[in-house]
């Protein structure tokens, strides 16, 4: 199992105790985000639908890249990686 | 109440931002520090808008987005809140807004004349934060 580096947005450090990043296993972004969803689950319930899905307005990079032009949550991670989670900024 | 620290000549920069937006609305990121219920901006970031519908609407580019907050990283601050423009409309939170918005965020929104008012979402609802121009 790889540690990853997993870096939070400002709005999600609340339910993170004010983490702005965590070292969790995991050789995939899937499995490394369900471990940080299992260690705060205020901020799974950010990440994740009830369907388990990721929630549209929820954006993930490993490193520079959106891991939707990589290969989603299967993505495979490494140690000292960089997985960043990107609040979809939007509004009306 | 929060109170948004804005430095004046950034004011002034978000008014003329948005009157030359117009009719599009024209968004961007908030970067400086929060200290319990003052937030201090030291910078606004504009940001490309790519909301399909930019005249009633926005949205940022999350690449910009993390772009951004590694350069405030670097700096020692981080983004604490967002703008954007109502050019037809009141600088208050529309349904759209609540529906997308983050907790512990600084909403700045530009009204139509050029009134700047800032909301924070707080149990699903936006409370008013006060502005203090520097």
């Amino acid at each position: 199992m790889s540690e990853v580096i997993v870096r939070l947005p400002p709005p999600l450090r609340a339910f993170a105790d004010g983490k702005a990043e965590l070292r969790l296993p995991g050789a995939t972004v899937g499995q490394v985000l369900s471990c940080l969803s299992d260690l705060h689950p205020g901020v799974g319930q950010r990440l994740f639908g009830p369907d388990n899905e990721l929630r549209p307005y929820i954006n993930i990079f490993h490193g520079e890249r959106h891991i939707a032009r990589l290969e989603g949550l299967a993505t495979p991670v490494r140690p000292g990686d960089v997985v960043s989670i990107i609040p979809a900024v939007a509004g009306g | 109440m929060n109170t948004v620290v804005l430095p004046l000549p950034l004011c002034g920069w978000l008014q003329q931002e948005s009157r030359l937006g117009s009719p599009q609305e024209v968004c961007g990121l908030v970067l400086g520090q929060r200290q319990e219920s003052v937030v201090r901006v030291h910078r606004v970031l504009a940001a490309e808008n790519i909301a399909e519908r930019p005249e009633t609407g926005y949205l940022i580019d999350p690449e910009f987005y993390l772009q951004v907050e590694h350069q405030a990283a670097d700096e020692g601050r981080s983004v604490v809140g967002v703008y954007h423009s109502h050019p037809m409309g009141k600088p208050v939170p529309s349904d759209t807004d609540l529906e997308l918005a983050w907790p512990d965020w600084s909403y700045v929104i530009v009204g139509a004349d050029g009134t700047l008012r800032s909301w924070r979402l707080v149990e699903k609802r936006f409370v008013e934060e006060a502005i203090r121009l520097e």
